[in-house]
């Protein structure tokens, strides 16, 4: 999706939302104790072995097969008591970036509480100036996929008058436990007349789509004035079963950890088969702002399989 | 007599004229696949026959219809203006020797993963910080002939899997075969051999068509393959091993009582092309007045071990040569394989002390 970029980014955190019941991570320490109570883990959609992969290459305990003549060389499993720790490892979804089918990135929780739909805050970006509008991350925090889900924000006045009820869909169909996706909401309102906004999400049943797919990047290049926009290659591969159309979905992140820019590519060949690898589309960038801005921040990646 | 005397004349007499400027030189001719003195590009000796075989190995795994020979072509062809980039010559100018036709070395490391590039290069470099004192601790992520990275087709491959042409060359070998295969089921969008090729080609930067050099990936094809015979014409550069110059050997590690394999990488050693230009000068990087690196450093020898989850670059002090900082160990490790496997560049990899020490 392309459009004017949200020129300034403002935090929400300033703006009122604890007593939205929607908002994980802001809770009254009466919710946060029934939260902490019903926390569960959830089943990561790993990505397969390497064997799995390339038969050819990884035998089954994912060693390389190695050339004719020459001795297999394989890793023991190590006795974990005295495999050494490295700064940290503690798995914070908001910083523990992983490589899933179907997705890449941080915000992917192994643990789930709040039973619920939830905006992640932290993520979200909103126009202070110009239009109204708000991109951010929404997770699935339910014990099953969800489909259908659509974000919306009363935008209200100082006066407390509604002004105007934004709302868009998510663009990934399917969105599995503890998986986090996209949004972005554009409004005709000035930002600057929105004194409050109250979000609500909602989902449509648990969606259809393919998600077992292995999300590549290929390559990424910052723009050269006069000969080159920005570029992001990617690609994908099919784990699971044949699907109509495939979709990717980008999200980049600014110092903040804010989604700051979004975009969708679709590969126009029809009828994906299992197994298939392909290449998406590219993203391409002209605005040599925008594209400045791009090639310095971390994204996320959502293959969509549709 | 007279007239083959005055024919020779006249064609001696062309022949001199055609030196003279202003008049158009002939093009190089072609190479010719029955005499390997006119092919171009060289590789390899024994990493030909690993694609040769890696290639027969994805043809009948995926089903492609082209020749082992053909689809060794097409996976060989990313690797020079990958690791050597662009040059100035054109297709039919280019002649064995220059750059951009050497036998790309296993083992090249990608020089331009900076932070001014992407912010998360920042954690490639030595405890996540571009003012670090052991910058040639240094994490590179695109390795090898074909410069698979860790974001992408290299995220499950280890540093030295990468460097194989066997290990590493297999994988491109599958993903270039099964590029091919998609584009070869759908006659209607690819119709051609040649736009099956660029299909394939698609992960790699050096052989898109808008990337201003002047020798892409379907030039090289056309110069290392003869489609007439089925043959490829690559000259086999034997001091250009599997693995470049990295050596196999073993490694005391705590998490087990006998050695484990690792393998150490010397790119001091590095056999193969090392274009001064592009790939190893400046080993200690580039920086602007400001501090901030232009080129990425260039790796002092380190160790490649795995636990099996964990891909652990040793530069350890045991021989201060050999880390270049004495009294000084530190390794990184990310998750390569199993639950989440990482990008090289993932934060909080890095431990100043050693684990991994030579056998």
């Amino acid at each position: 999706m392309r459009g004017r970029p949200l020129s300034i980014l403002v935090s929400l955190a300033g703006v009122t939302m604890a007593a939205i019941p929607l908002l994980g991570g802001i809770t009254h320490s009466g919710q946060a104790q029934a939260m902490a109570a019903a926390r569960s883990r959830v089943s990561l959609p790993n990505l397969p072995s390497r064997h799995i992969l390339d038969p050819n290459l990884f035998d089954e305990e994912d060693c390389a097969i190695p050339p004719p003549g020459e001795a297999r060389r394989c890793a023991a499993k190590p006795d974990l008591a005295n495999v050494p720790g490295t700064p940290a490892e503690v798995d914070n979804p908001a910083t523990t970036v992983r490589s899933l089918r179907g997705f890449e990135g941080p915000h992917f929780a192994g643990e789930i509480a709040a039973n619920n739909l939830i905006l992640l805050p932290e993520t979200i970006s909103v126009a202070s100036e110009g239009t109204w509008g708000a991109m951010g991350l929404v997770r699935n925090e339910l014990p099953h996929d969800v489909g259908a889900v659509r974000v919306s924000a009363s935008l209200y006045g100082k006066d407390g008058t509604l002004l105007e009820q934004a709302s868009n869909s998510v663009p990934v169909a399917r969105i599995r436990p503890g998986e986090p996706a996209p949004f972005r909401l554009v409004a005709q309102t000035d930002a600057q007349q929105v004194d409050r906004v109250e979000w609500s999400v909602t989902s449509g049943g648990p969606g259809r789509a393919e998600r077992d797919l292995e999300v590549h990047r290929y390559f990424e290049v910052p723009l050269i004035a006069g000969s080159r926009p920005y570029i992001l290659a990617t690609g994908m591969r099919n784990l699971g079963q044949p699907f109509e159309q495939a979709r990717m979905i980008i999200a980049w992140l600014d110092e903040q950890g804010k989604v700051a820019w979004l975009e969708t590519t679709t590969n126009p060949d029809l009828g994906i088969r299992s197994d298939e690898s392909f290449n998406m589309p590219d993203i391409r960038v002209d605005d040599p702002a925008l594209a400045e801005r791009l090639i310095r921040m971390p994204y996320m990646m959502w293959g969509v399989g549709e | 007599m007279k007239r083959r005397c005055w024919a020779a004349m006249l064609l001696l007499g062309l022949l001199g004229l055609m030196g003279l400027p202003g008049l158009t030189r002939p093009a190089l001719a072609a190479p010719d696949p029955n005499n390997s003195a006119t092919w171009i590009y060289s590789f390899g000796a024994g990493p030909i026959e690993d694609i040769l075989m890696q290639a027969a190995s994805a043809k009948a795994a995926y089903g492609v219809s082209v020749s082992s020979e053909e689809l060794a072509a097409i996976i060989l062809s990313v690797t020079w203006p990958e690791t050597q980039g662009g040059t100035s010559k054109t297709p039919s100018t280019i002649v064995r020797g220059d750059q951009g036709t050497l036998s790309p070395s296993p083992m090249t490391m990608g020089r331009s993963d900076i932070p001014k590039v992407r912010s998360t290069n920042v954690y490639l470099f030595s405890n996540d910080t571009t003012s670090t004192q052991y910058r040639r601790a240094f994490w590179h992520s695109g390795i090898g002939a074909w410069q698979l990275d860790g974001a992408g087709l290299g995220r499950s491959l280890m540093a030295d899997e990468r460097i194989s042409t066997w290990t590493g060359g297999g994988k491109a070998a599958n993903e270039i075969a099964r590029r091919y295969k998609y584009a070869e089921d759908r006659p209607s969008t690819y119709p051609d051999k040649a736009s099956r090729r660029q299909y394939a080609w698609g992960p790699w930067y050096a052989c898109r068509l808008d990337n201003g050099y002047n020798i892409k990936c379907k030039d090289v094809f056309n110069l290392v393959y003869s489609a007439s015979t089925n043959r490829l014409m690559v000259v086999g550069e034997t001091s250009v091993g599997r693995l470049g110059g990295a050596v196999m050997t073993n490694c005391n590690v705590p998490w087990q009582t006998i050695p484990a394999y690792c393998t150490h990488v010397d790119l001091s050693q590095a056999q193969g092309a090392r274009d001064g230009q592009f790939w190893y000068s400046y080993p200690d990087g580039r920086w602007d007045t400001a501090g901030n690196p232009t080129k990425s450093p260039l790796a002092s020898p380190f160790y490649v071990v795995s636990d099996g989850t964990y891909e652990y670059r040793q530069w350890s002090d045991q021989a201060p040569k050999d880390s270049g900082y004495a009294t000084v160990d530190i390794y990184g490790r990310r998750i390569y394989q199993g639950t989440s496997a990482q990008d090289d560049r993932v934060s909080g990899k890095w431990t100043q002390t050693e684990v991994v020490t030579p056998y």
